[in-house]
């Protein structure tokens, strides 16, 4: 049995949601895989302070629910980010439960990283905290801000037309130092994988 | 100063003396797209761009070989257009004016240079000029382009001048809020 | 005219209007918010919190129970109750979350007295009298602990660490949670007394709204805590308390039931079946948007997916106003709520194994539903299957999961 999963969400339009709500306490959690924790941690950061244009700092659950609870108390920024919590046995996610009303801030409220097994974790012993999440609850759709095949498959299309080259021709002429330093021809070589001919 | 042999020197000059004045460092390509995002998203906050949020994060993309925080990025905003179809997707402002762009960014560890970039900006249909493109050639050895890697094309692919030295999101900012279409245009 | 003229000729933002209208559905987090902006909407008929104000207004010391589902709207119930009661003479009602001063998850008997007595120790005005002052030091000390020097020969009693000829005793406190401690309950229960009646000269009688139990996930650990609630009632104290929805379910609902004075039960508004509870959630959409801005059929359709939940319904309105502002519109319309509802529906599926879909399947097929099972009370308390009261008992899986588990393969 297949279940509908959680809506997937780039971080581009993750960030595009977090801008468009008010300074108020709003949470979200975006479901990640382990392995992509930091990259995504430190790509949230810097995406929210341009987008939101607010302070954002990351709070680590490694330490226990009531030391999550004092940081959250204690830090003084605007935005919050909540990770680490692959250690957390269910009872921590109930004594967290049970602290839920503590992490009503002034300012704007935060997003929970976590994985997919540590979310499941969450709602099966967090379900007062995981009402409060809902529906803000989404998968991260990593790299989905990048080209697909099919896009970058368009793109050489339209260069080849524009230009009345291949891509061998192209790439001679490169090898040959004899192509024009046009940006189109820059890109065509980005898109072959042949940046490298890119004169500098 | 004299006579038409000056000019390549002059042309070199100035390319050169234009060159310095730009800003070619930034921090990170992930960076500038989310500064571009930023401001595209804002410029339709404010109803001059008619692009929609959820369209504009779908017509803002990358492209990359980065390994080991090293390699070339490209930021594409629409779709390569060479034929200025209105049917292609593309930015469109408020007055009918649309645009769409490509960056090219050579990352490093710790910082990016822009290797080169293209912003075209086409105007209505009645109005005299079609389009307006700034062009920042990549780094080469092309003698023809000598001190006019940085050029604008107004309203024809042969013409050519040197351009102001403007970064890529100025360029972005002139393509939103500059160039506004007069309603009774200057006679000539 | 230059552009930078025409944006600002455009005095209202895009982002700005929509942030307006998203910040007016943000009471979920915090009901007193709402409250304070004026956006409760009074029940179609009498509300629980005019039922227990009237309960309290003929017996000011009496205890109720007020269970309910999670974002099912207790809290506010909690809150309006708050402010009928002290509309009563010579009554005042002071709440208060429990969870913010203690560890709930940790409750043991005692602990509840000790977080109200501090509460009530509080309200206390600036006194010279020294038994009254000497009693709110005392229960501080007990609720929180403390340190004493004490003689190094009775040292052995507590954990203590050396200092010079005397030695720095920890006590700790009640409200850190240890073991039952019957010498300071009584303790406690002498100071309560002493400035029980300070407190009677300023308010009359102290009404405690108790918030944050509910979360307490086991019901024998709740029903332990009727001891400190019935004992606040002899001192002379009347108590509204919150409690899970397992209450109603659990094998010590006879003796909740036979403990406190009433017990009521706060449930979702049957918007399929009843008109004015349909009513009811059109007009709290109402009181927080905009004139216009949501459209009739989109408000139908928040309504329909909130299964009469309130916090789903003020939950599902700010989601779907994302979806609005990102798809570029100028109002809220049924496709920004499919939208929002897709993603709430998906979130009430996290984490279900495949019998708990097949009991769904079964309660969306037969309506009928009696829970017994861990596995059928989870399922109730999270709110993925919805019990109504009015017109009549039923119970129905909440309607954002139902058009995904209609797409869910049958298992052979």
């Amino acid at each position: 049995m297949i279940l509908p999963s959680l809506l997937r969400v780039s971080l581009d339009e993750f960030l595009l949601r977090l801008r468009s709500q008010p300074e108020s306490n709003i949470w979200s959690a975006l479901v990640v895989s382990p392995s992509n924790f930091d990259e995504v941690i430190e790509d949230l950061q810097s995406g929210i302070e341009i987008l939101a244009e607010c302070e954002v700092s990351s709070v680590s659950g490694d330490a226990g629910v009531l030391q999550l609870c004092h940081d959250i108390d204690a830090s003084s920024v605007d935005y919050l980010l909540l990770w680490n919590f692959e250690s957390w046995h269910p009872d921590a996610w109930r004594q967290l439960d049970s602290f839920r009303s503590r992490l009503n801030r002034q300012k704007r409220g935060g997003v929970v990283i976590l994985s997919s097994e540590s979310a499941k974790l969450m709602v099966a012993n967090a379900p007062n905290f995981f009402s409060w999440l809902s529906p803000r609850v989404y998968s991260l759709n990593l790299g989905a801000e990048f080209l697909t095949a099919e896009e970058r498959e368009e793109r050489l299309s339209a260069l080849r037309e524009w230009s009345g080259q291949s891509d061998a021709e192209v790439i001679a002429l490169a090898e040959a130092k004899e192509l024009p330093a046009y940006p189109e021809y820059g890109e065509w070589l980005l898109l072959l994988n042949r940046e490298d001919l890119i004169e500098r | 100063m004299s006579g038409k042999s000056d000019w390549p020197n002059i042309c070199q000059d100035v390319g050169a003396r234009l060159w310095d004045a730009t800003p070619k460092t930034i921090e990170s390509a992930k960076k500038l797209q989310r500064q571009i995002l930023q401001v595209l998203t804002k410029a339709s906050d404010e109803e001059v761009l008619k692009t929609k949020p959820h369209e504009i994060h779908n017509l803002l993309k990358l492209e990359t070989s980065e390994k080991d925080g090293k390699g070339v990025f490209e930021i594409v905003g629409g779709k390569r257009n060479f034929k200025r179809m209105r049917d292609i997707p593309h930015f469109e402002r408020f007055d009918g004016c649309w645009f769409d762009f490509t960056i090219l960014i050579d990352q490093h560890p710790k910082s990016a240079d822009i290797l080169g970039f293209s912003f075209e900006i086409r105007f209505p249909d009645d109005y005299p000029v079609k389009f307006l493109r700034i062009d920042l050639n990549t780094p080469g050895h092309n003698n023809d382009m000598r001190g006019m890697r940085f050029h604008v094309h107004p309203g024809n692919d042969n013409l050519m001048i040197h351009s102001a030295p403007m970064s890529p999101l100025e360029i972005l900012h002139l393509f939103l809020y500059g160039l506004s279409i007069p309603d009774r245009p200057r006679s000539s | 005219m230059p552009l930078q003229a025409i944006s600002a000729f455009y005095m209202s933002n895009r982002l700005d209007r929509f942030r307006k209208e998203m910040a007016a559905f943000e009471g979920a987090a915090d009901p007193g918010r709402s409250l304070d902006r004026g956006h409760y909407v009074p029940h179609p008929s009498k509300s629980l919190a005019d039922t227990i104000a009237g309960r309290i207004a003929l017996r000011p010391t009496s205890t109720h129970l007020l269970i309910g589902g999670i974002g099912s709207g207790k809290t506010t119930e909690l809150l309006v109750a708050r402010d009928r009661i002290n509309e009563l003479p010579d009554t005042y009602a002071h709440y208060l979350d429990i969870s913010l001063d203690a560890d709930i998850s940790q409750m043991k008997p005692g602990v509840l007295l000790a977080v109200a007595a501090v509460a009530i120790s509080k309200l206390i005005p600036e006194t010279d009298n020294e038994d009254i002052r000497r009693s709110v030091r005392t229960i501080h000390d007990l609720a929180y602990g403390s340190q004493s020097m004490i003689d190094r020969a009775e040292y052995e009693s507590y954990y203590a660490e050396i200092y010079a000829d005397y030695i720095v005793a920890e006590h700790k406190g009640i409200i850190p949670v240890r073991s039952e401690t019957p010498k300071e309950i009584k303790e406690l229960l002498e100071a309560i007394d002493v400035i029980k009646q300070a407190a009677a000269e300023k308010y009359g009688t102290i009404v405690l709204l108790l918030d944050g139990l509910d979360r307490l996930d086991e019901d024998e650990k709740f029903a332990g805590l009727m001891r400190d609630v019935k004992t606040l009632s002899k001192c002379g104290f009347g108590v509204v308390l919150v409690g899970p929805i397992q209450a109603a379910y659990g094998k010590y609902r006879q003796r909740l039931e036979n403990t406190v004075t009433s017990f009521s039960y706060q449930p979702c508004f049957d918007v399929e079946r009843d008109a004015d509870a349909r009513n009811f959630l059109a007009k709290i959409l109402a009181v927080r948007a905009s004139e216009g801005f949501i459209e009739p059929s989109a408000a139908d359709s928040l309504i329909h997916y909130s299964g009469g939940m309130l916090r789903d319904l003020i939950n599902l309105t700010q989601a779907a106003i994302e979806e609005a502002y990102l798809s570029g519109s100028d109002n809220l319309q049924p496709t920004h709520v499919d939208a929002a509802a897709q993603s709430l529906g998906r979130n009430k599926l996290l984490g279900l194994s495949e019998s708990e879909i097949e009991i769904m399947e079964r309660v969306a097929k037969e309506g009928k539903f009696i829970p017994k099972t861990d596995a059928e009370l989870r399922l109730l308390v999270a709110g993925r299957i919805l019990e109504y009261r009015y017109p009549e008992t039923r119970h129905a899986v909440h309607p954002a999961i139902i058009p995904l588990i209609e797409k869910v393969p049958v298992s052979s």
